[in-house]
């Protein structure tokens, strides 16, 4: 935003560019059966331990209430990527795992199309292109605080 | 066994770091805030095997210290913690601590073993920061 308190074009066209590498990301035909947040599931299960893929920590590590988590959860399992085992810690809950597929999907990330695009840097582009995205992660009220 | 920087603002799970991590034989430097996390570094920086820092101090995210660390000690491990109760979801702390340098986030609660397991593995460089 400039002095005036318009929107610049410039930045529009980068916030365009930034919209654009995303969509790119799920254009295929086995990607776009997954929804960006089944994929962020997906993606939980896989980096945690076993304790921790709980459908309480999964809201909590989403940020999420309980209704879109239960059913991107739900989907998952219909899909055959997940599937649900007893805790043996706790009777009440149950722990999510990845099945084969699961497995197998997770190679077909979009994720991993952008992060090639990344990695198609210098390493000092590199560097400040995650300092920048950085900032704009942690500081998502930039609009209304900028003067 | 190691040395290992903690960086936390709350006393009472400090309080339980200490106990766990020194009994286990690691040495512990602790600190509640970032400038105590500044002079615990340039202290004892050479020292140090691996720094646990808590994402959020004081309110506040911790990138500073963060990128302190990678500029002053670029081959010292980071591990970020958080417990959440930032502005930010965990995943989302998750991915800027590690963008920031963190080898591993861990969220808060976690287990004993899994934190000595963890602090095993990187001391032993099997997490290094791609930078």
């Amino acid at each position: 935003m400039n002095d005036d308190g318009d929107i610049s074009n410039n930045d529009f066209a980068a916030a365009m560019l930034l919209e654009k590498i995303v969509r790119d990301a799920y254009p295929s035909t086995v990607s776009s059966e997954i929804q960006p947040l089944q994929w962020s599931i997906l993606r939980y299960v896989a980096q945690s331990p076993e304790h921790r893929c709980t459908m309480s920590w999964i809201k909590r590590f989403l940020g999420l209430t309980h209704a879109p988590v239960v059913r991107a959860i739900n989907t998952l399992v219909q899909k055959g990527f997940l599937a649900q085992i007893p805790n043996p810690e706790d009777a009440r809950s149950n722990i999510l795992v990845l099945t084969p597929s699961g497995r197998k999907i997770l190679d077909a990330d979009p994720l991993l199309s952008i992060v090639e695009r990344i990695q198609t840097l210098s390493n000092d582009d590199r560097s400040q292109f995650r300092k920048y995205v950085r900032s704009l992660a942690i500081n998502p009220n930039a609009r209304t605080n900028d003067t | 066994m190691s040395t290992i920087l903690l960086i936390d603002d709350d006393p009472g799970f400090v309080r339980i770091m200490k106990q766990m991590l020194e009994g286990n034989g690691h040495t512990l430097y602790c600190a509640e805030h970032e400038e105590q996390g500044r002079k615990m570094l340039g202290d004892h920086g050479d020292e140090i095997d691996v720094a646990l820092v808590d994402f959020w101090l004081n309110g506040r995210s911790a990138i500073q210290i963060f990128d302190h660390i990678r500029e002053e000690f670029p081959k010292m491990p980071v591990i970020a913690i958080s417990g959440g109760g930032g502005s930010l979801t965990l995943e989302v702390t998750k991915a800027v601590g590690e963008v920031s340098g963190a080898v591993h986030f861990l969220p808060k609660p976690f287990r004993h073993k899994e934190l000595l397991e963890l602090v095993g593995r990187v001391v032993h460089g099997d997490l290094k920061f791609d930078s």
